[in-house]
């Protein structure tokens, strides 16, 4: 029997459910709220007592900190700090992504500004406009014209993040009007939904309401979900896509807690299951 | 267990557990179930953060 530690900071159905299932393999599961962890340069890893750590923070910035700390004690977490860091930054995510020859969408990056608006102005309208750092659609806005972007860059000057300050614009696609989200672990699809917008309008979030409906894990989306997972260096998850209408599949997401209530439900093989046993595969 | 902010009644699932949220049914104030000794309270629940997400 191992001991497989679930962190988190907000307690959702996602942790419950690898819970029951590391309880369900025979495994202990120690259910951590990073909030209340006692971290220090004194510790090492035999003081945890987990032989594995699932890392499903909410906070992006607080998972990672606790990410690198269970790498300093040597205590084996998922995902690494690496591509925690490389998923956490859609700048970082996109370019790996080209690096790797991962079909993505054209994406221009600008470090003020004045250069955001004359690269657009140069580009032309219309471009999407996505902070580096968050998720859930927040801040994904598709710019059509100049009062669009003017009032885009008036809200960020406003806000005191200094990731407000580099700009991230991308082609707009061509698309129907859904994306898929495939969820990979070690590098293999085991699920996939549509996620459907609705009312007209351009996201695709689930956490905004959009439709969630079983999708086929197509050879082409294996493929495809596959080099993405490696390109951002593996472990658990959440791989978007888009059907582009002239260049076919993209990838323009690669998440790192990715979450999977919805499509646990209609999903053929056992998520957290699968999860499970990748982590358990990594123990100490 | 009663709301901290307008004593609406809270009515907990059997299996919350700390971490959780609870939303008050009356003023909607959002709440986070901590240990409490051996038994369990209510926090404030954290803002939702810009780094929040997947």
């Amino acid at each position: 029997m191992s001991r497989i530690c679930i962190a988190f900071d907000r307690l959702r159905s996602e942790e419950k459910m690898l819970q029951s299932e590391a309880v369900a393999l025979g495994h202990e599961a120690v259910m951590t709220d990073v909030k209340g962890v006692r971290a220090d340069t004194g510790c090492r890893g035999a003081d945890l007592g987990f032989d594995v750590v699932l890392e499903r923070c909410i906070s992006y910035f607080r998972g990672l900190h606790f990410t690198s700390f269970l790498e300093f004690v040597g205590v084996p977490v998922f995902n690494t700090f690496e591509v925690a860091s490389n998923c956490g930054n859609k700048m970082f995510m996109t370019m790996l992504l080209e690096k790797h020859g991962v079909p993505t969408p054209r994406t221009f990056f600008s470090f003020s500004k004045d250069a955001a608006l004359e690269r657009i102005e140069g580009e032309g309208y219309p471009l999407v406009i996505k902070p580096v750092v968050g998720s859930w659609g927040r801040g994904v806005v598709p710019v059509r014209d100049r009062d669009t972007m003017d009032a885009m860059i008036e809200m960020r000057e406003l806000s005191d993040t200094p990731h407000d300050r580099i700009y991230y614009l991308q082609e707009l696609v061509c698309r129907p009007p859904r994306d898929i989200r495939v969820i990979t672990v070690g590098g293999s699809a085991v699920a996939a939904m549509y996620r459907k917008s609705s009312g007209g309008r351009f996201k695709t979030n689930i956490a905004l309401g959009a439709d969630p409906e079983s999708c086929e894990i197509t050879p082409e989306i294996g493929e495809l979900a596959a080099r993405a997972s490696e390109a951002v260096g593996g472990g658990i998850l959440g791989v978007d896509m888009m059907e582009d209408q002239s260049r076919g599949m993209v990838v323009h997401e690669v998440n790192n807690t990715v979450e999977f209530k919805g499509l646990a439900r209609v999903a053929k093989q056992n998520i957290p299951r699968a999860m499970v046993e990748f982590a358990l595969s990594h123990r100490r | 267990m009663n709301c901290p902010g307008c004593d609406a009644t809270l009515r907990l699932p059997e299996d919350a557990a700390p971490g959780e949220l609870v939303a008050c049914p009356d003023c909607g104030a959002d709440y986070e179930i901590e240990k409490n000794g051996s038994g369990i309270g209510l926090k404030k629940a954290e803002r939702v953060g810009e780094d929040w997400g997947e």
